[in-house]
């Protein structure tokens, strides 16, 4: 009977990431079953999405402790990231996208300065032709913050017990090449039929509050890309050639904007309560 | 709303108390701390290892051994001395509060060095 349990169990470890399976998989299995009532032959509900979202934690590296710092500054990243290869996925000038992809590539190994230089080359080169690229823009914000070490001016100390502390050095960790991926999708979502993009949009929103949850870096990601998305159809700017400053107030760029508060303050919230033991 | 980064999650302060009397192995540690919080905390497996990966990460919990028993892995946990102060300036903490609430005679000595009073 409890051989149905185990196998069941083993099945759902699966979403525990193979290395923390080796380590503790036999144990976390063996706590399950010590739990189990006789004749049980389904793993519980409570003990299942327990299990389904603590291994989805330990696979987004969501699961080891950080200072809200560091949360922030790895959510920062990945929002760079994501304006970057949005960037690069839908701008028509070829060394603009360049220019994002290199962004990218420093983006991804830490080095803010390095990557803020491409990315403001790219943004410059789209200037005479077009108006202001926010997602562009926005990069530039947030790799600025990066760079200067926001960390210290928001007042975030490292408290004891953060074998990790201190913060900045964990979002220097190369992210993974996956990564590199964020541009062509965001090149064939531009392309995509309305229904798909719907449906893009959707899971983004269902990601975002699942995300909030799991992991505080997602939703502070999250609120990058829409803060770009909302100034970009809200706000133009054209430098040159007589300067142009368009303002279009319209009311879905206020619902944008209100989730991108609301993403930031969720990433916030949820980072103060993940660095506590 | 400031609350200070070292202050324990309910889990996180059981799971040490329940360790206090000596090293145990995971099914009794949830089993404890149910008992210990007056059955508010009740923790699945999943949620116990990933408070102990906390812990042990801080050094407030290390391994002490392992074993099989019935072809089950047992791992037993113990609080470190750091894991032992943790727990019990919390409790220390916790106590100081309860007593601003139970203790009028103290809440009044601390309210008057303050000189806070209702208009």
């Amino acid at each position: 009977m409890s051989e149905i349990l185990a196998r069941r169990y083993r099945l759902l470890l699966l979403a525990y990431p193979s290395g923390y399976r080796e380590r503790r998989g036999d144990e976390l299995l063996g706590t399950l079953l010590d739990d189990a009532s006789p004749g049980q032959r389904w793993p519980g509900g409570r003990e299942a999405a327990s299990i389904a979202v603590e291994g989805l934690r330990a696979r987004l590296g969501a699961a080891w402790r950080r200072t809200p710092g560091a949360m922030w500054s790895e959510g920062l990243q990945m929002g760079a990231l994501l304006l970057l290869g949005y960037a690069a996925g839908t701008v028509s000038d070829g060394i603009a996208a360049l220019l994002a992809l290199s962004g990218i590539a420093a983006t991804m190994r830490g080095r803010w300065l390095v990557a803020l230089v491409p990315t403001s080359a790219g943004l410059a080169v789209l200037l005479p032709h077009q108006p202001l690229s926010w997602p562009l823009g926005t990069a530039v914000v947030a790799l600025a913050v990066l760079a200067l070490g926001f960390r210290s001016a928001l007042g975030f100390r490292s408290a004891p017990g953060f074998r990790s502390a201190p913060g900045f050095r964990s979002a220097r960790r190369p992210r993974s090449a996956g990564w590199l991926l964020v541009a062509p999708v965001a090149l064939v979502m531009q392309h995509a039929p309305v229904p798909l993009a719907v449906a893009v949009v959707a899971g983004f929103l269902v990601a975002c509050l699942i995300g909030a949850a799991l992991d505080p870096r997602i939703p502070i990601a999250a609120a990058c890309l829409l803060v770009a998305v909302a100034l970009q159809n809200t706000v133009g700017f054209r430098p040159f050639a007589d300067a142009q400053f368009v303002f279009h107030p319209l009311p879905a760029s206020y619902v944008l904007l209100a989730m991108t508060a609301a993403l930031f303050l969720a990433g916030q919230v949820r980072s103060r309560q993940l660095a506590r033991l | 709303m400031t609350i200070r980064s070292e202050v324990l999650r309910a889990p996180s302060y059981f799971v040490l108390a329940a360790l206090l009397d000596g090293p145990l192995h995971g099914y009794v540690i949830i089993k404890r701390v149910e008992a210990l919080s007056g059955e508010a905390v009740r923790l699945a497996a999943g949620s116990l290892y990933a408070v102990l990966d906390r812990l042990t990460e801080a050094g407030l919990v290390e391994v002490v051994s392992e074993e099989i028993v019935n072809g089950r892995a047992r791992r037993y946990y113990a609080l470190t001395s750091q894991g032992n102060d943790t727990v019990e300036a919390e409790a220390a903490r916790l106590a100081t509060a309860a007593k601003i609430v139970t203790n009028q005679a103290l809440r009044r000595r601390v309210l008057d060095t303050i000189v806070v009073r209702p208009a």
